[in-house]
């Protein structure tokens, strides 16, 4: 029960979610920058750090990339669930189950972190991490 | 709540307008999300901002495409969602 309680507080945040509060371009800027405001504890993968990295590498520079580094630290009690051994079996079959869409790896390792963490809120753009039925912030 | 009153254009009005409509807002709140959106984030010593250090992060990057976050697989893997 405590745990049910615990993951009832938990949102999931996805690599969309971070980009939209950190680009004041995108069409869900305000949306995100209030829900950042006053955050849920928040929950979001290992390779979700990767990708984000990856967007400010590829779309600007390593200084940039080090700044969503920073962010992420200072953001108050963000869980970074790391993508291990054990994770691998979980996202490979849902990769398989969903294999007539464009799930990535991260996608698929957040879909197993809301199941396993019980997770029904998921920030996100994507429709994709709506797949599982968690309530997508959009 | 401190009531004011402003003065708007009138094809800028329209276009709070419509916007707000489709957020399923009031123009008042669409006013008040707007200047909200252009105070410091840490600024404020108006009651209830947002203090976190983490909000001055906000906004940092202005890629101009309104689709930016549903783009990222594009960016990061080179492939169309």
């Amino acid at each position: 029960m405590a745990r049910r309680t615990e993951a009832q507080a938990e949102s999931y945040v996805d690599t969309s979610a971070f980009i939209a509060f950190l680009d004041r371009s995108d069409s869900y800027h305000a949306l995100y920058r209030r829900l950042f405001a006053h955050p849920p504890r928040l929950v979001t993968s290992g390779l979700v750090v990767a990708e984000g990295h990856g967007w400010f590498l590829r779309r600007y520079d390593f200084n940039r990339a080090l700044q969503f580094l920073n962010f992420l630290g200072e953001l108050p009690g963000l869980v970074i669930e790391p993508f291990g051994q054990e994770a691998i079996d979980p996202a490979r079959r849902l990769l398989s189950k969903f294999s007539d869409q464009p799930l990535t790896l991260a996608d698929a390792h957040g879909l197993v972190v809301m199941g396993q963490r019980r997770i029904r809120v998921c920030w996100s753009t994507d429709r994709h991490l709506g797949l599982m039925g968690v309530a997508l912030a959009r | 709540m401190i009531r004011t009153q402003i003065s708007l254009d009138p094809k800028e009005y329209a276009l709070a307008r419509r916007e707000a409509k489709s957020l399923g807002i009031s123009v008042a709140e669409f006013v008040r999300r707007a200047i909200r959106d252009q105070l410091p984030a840490n600024g404020g010593s108006a009651p209830g901002a947002p203090s976190g250090a983490w909000m001055r992060y906000a906004g940092f990057v202005e890629t101009g495409n309104p689709r930016s976050s549903a783009s990222v697989d594009e960016i990061v893997y080179g492939s169309k969602d």
